[in-house]
């Protein structure tokens, strides 16, 4: 039976009693029917007028938009009568380059909503009981949520639908990233050497490609300027994202390096998260070759300096090696992108790490790391050179996050190994301590074969100690930043969510569309990078 | 008889009078009711078929408008309700 929206109040015209000492009944019944009668009309017109309000409303409604309308159809008529085939030039160009119509597609939301109800439908809802009221115990409560909603709660099923909307883009944003990097591991075990070889040689392969053929210096050196031409076309994510996981990895490519030799290009993603990943680990590999001396360190600092400079969202992933260490800071990274990747607030300058120390030395780089956050004497004399951008201290900062946590007690430069391991995911120390990762490295190596070419290769190392308490400072602050960027950032994500059915499902769906193209990419460049 | 009949009879006449009448009036008043009803349901679809051809007319002119204009800055955004 339909639920009744409007009822005519006095339902049963002759059913009131019929008052005592009342001779003519039949007369008293017939007037107090009439009276029920007159009632029942008022109501009708009530109701009648209810009716016609709301068709009005809507057929305004109309009527304002058809005004619109026709004002543009008007001025559209006019524009067209000034339309000039022969005035008007489109090139080709701009056929293909403009942007392609796309109209404006507008939702509807909150069709069926607490708002949209109809005002006979509200007043018999206000007619009702009203439910207990909880609400003046949840003052008193520990946890601070409304009392009432644990007793009835109408908004519960949206709550839940969107938390699972919301787990779900998560779930996806991660497999994203675990199916990038295997696709990475997949690859790794045959690209290792390349990778290598081109890191360090493709300073060298451009000389020598520079020079004609009668005039080269070196005939090959290594076999590398072939790979690094066959390197060209793989991308830089490609080199992040496998550098994330793969201890042994052997440099970072530079961000969009062309010749970096990844083997799984995958197309770049906005994916803030990805980027992080795969940022934070290849920081990490970074913090390791500021700790390694050599000559390779050197070739590839210069490299990086050279090539790395300009491409914050694609960080090269550090390639790190020392299995040992290696093992744990993966472990650490992968943790660390687990939950969810950092904020990547700091524009990411990528330090590409030297050529896999020898593992003391990598352990002394994170305690050097350690050391310097936690305001303990730096070993080695050098200092970042002032013209380190901040992002790349920043990215030098991130590499140690997952070495032990920057509060923790200050190391000892050179024997803490065992610091490395319990890395718990610091958070990203604003940019200064990246500073203190490279004086360590070269520190380490002393000054480097090559003096790297930029910033790298002019390191005083007379103000020590200037230097390396403005970067105490500057880790302590970091570390208090951090903390409320983490929370800011947690609140941003929350944010832009909204109470919105459209945006949840947008989002939920722009996740899996750029999954799916991942994936497609991804296949498609593991062809390639052959 | 007829005498005390009359008073009765005519009380019961008179009574069945009225009720004939109460009953005419109910029953217009369900008429209307009734025809309220309907006009509301027949005037909701009307007006939804008006609004469906209001957007589709109105989506028309935005291509309209887009193609004489030349597409200068049209950005088109997904609007929420």
């Amino acid at each position: 039976m339909p639920l009744v929206k409007r009822c005519i109040e006095p339902r049963h015209l002759c059913r009131g009693a019929v008052p005592d000492g009342v001779t003519s009944e039949l007369e008293c019944v017939t007037n107090s029917t009439l009276a029920a009668i007159i009632k029942q009309l008022g109501s009708l017109s009530r109701y009648a007028e209810d009716i016609f309000g709301d068709l009005f409303n809507e057929a305004n409604s109309f009527y304002m938009r058809m005004n619109s309308l026709q004002e543009r159809v008007d001025l559209l008529a006019v524009k067209v009568t000034q339309l000039d085939s022969t005035v008007e030039e489109v090139s080709l160009q701009d056929i293909n380059m403009r942007k392609a119509f796309k109209s404006s597609t507008i939702q509807d939301q909150q069709v069926v909503s607490r708002t949209s109800v109809p005002n006979p439908v509200v007043e018999m809802y206000h007619r009702g009981d009203k439910p207990p009221p909880l609400n003046i115990l949840s003052p008193y409560r520990d946890d601070k949520k409304d009392a009432l909603k644990f007793y009835t709660d109408p908004s519960y099923f949206f709550m839940l639908w969107r938390e699972k909307m919301l787990q779900a883009t998560e779930d996806k944003r991660k497999e994203k990233k675990r199916q990038k990097e295997q696709q990475k591991q997949v690859e790794d075990p045959g690209r290792e050497v390349k990778k290598v070889r081109k890191a360090r040689n493709r300073r060298q392969e451009w000389n020598m490609m520079a020079y004609d053929k009668e005039f080269r210096p070196d005939t090959r050196l290594t076999p590398s300027p072939y790979h690094g031409m066959s390197s060209e076309g793989s991308l830089s994510p490609d080199n992040r994202s496998m550098a994330s996981d793969m201890g042994d990895h052997s440099y970072p490519a530079s961000p969009n390096h062309p010749s970096q030799p990844t083997s799984a290009p995958h197309p770049i993603d906005g994916a803030p998260h990805l980027t992080q990943a795969p940022q934070t680990q290849s920081l990490d590999r970074g913090g390791y070759p500021r700790a390694n001396p050599p000559s390779g360190a050197a070739a590839a600092v210069r490299q990086i300096a050279s090539l790395g400079r300009t491409q914050p969202p694609h960080p090269p992933p550090a390639q790190s090696e020392g299995g040992a260490l290696n093992g744990p800071r993966q472990q650490s990274v992968k943790d660390y992108r687990a939950h969810g990747g950092q904020p990547s607030t700091i524009p990411e300058y990528f330090i590409p790490p030297a050529p896999p120390p020898p593992p003391p030395i990598i352990p002394s780089a994170q305690t050097a790391f350690d050391s310097t956050s936690s305001s303990s004497p730096l070993p080695p004399p050098s200092l970042p050179p002032p013209s380190l951008p901040p992002g790349a201290v920043a990215i030098m900062s991130r590499s140690y996050s997952p070495s032990p946590p920057p509060p923790a007690p200050p190391a000892h430069y050179v024997p803490s190994p065992s610091h490395a391991p319990p890395a718990a995911p610091p958070p990203p120390p604003p940019g200064l301590p990246p500073s203190h990762i490279l004086s360590p490295a070269h520190a380490i190596g002393g000054s480097q074969g090559e003096a790297p070419p930029t910033r790298k290769g002019q390191m005083p190392m007379i103000p020590i100690s200037d230097a390396r308490s403005d970067l105490l400072a500057a880790i302590r602050r970091g570390i208090q930043l951090r903390k409320v960027q983490e929370q800011r950032e947690q609140e941003a994500k929350r944010e832009p969510v909204g109470n919105d059915v459209a945006t949840i499902l947008s989002r939920r769906i722009a996740v899996e569309y750029s999954e799916s193209e991942s994936d497609s990419g991804g296949e498609d460049n593991g062809e390639w990078s052959d | 008889m007829s005498i005390q009949d009359d008073p009765v009879q005519r009380e019961i006449h008179q009574d069945w009078a009225n009720r004939e009448y109460i009953e005419v009036i109910t029953s217009s008043i369900k008429k209307i009711a009734d025809f309220l009803n309907s006009f509301d349901m027949s005037c909701r679809s009307r007006l939804a078929t008006l609004n469906e051809k209001l957007t589709a007319l109105e989506r028309r002119i935005e291509y309209i408008e887009a193609r004489v204009s030349g597409f200068e800055g049209i950005h088109r955004k997904v609007l929420f309700t």
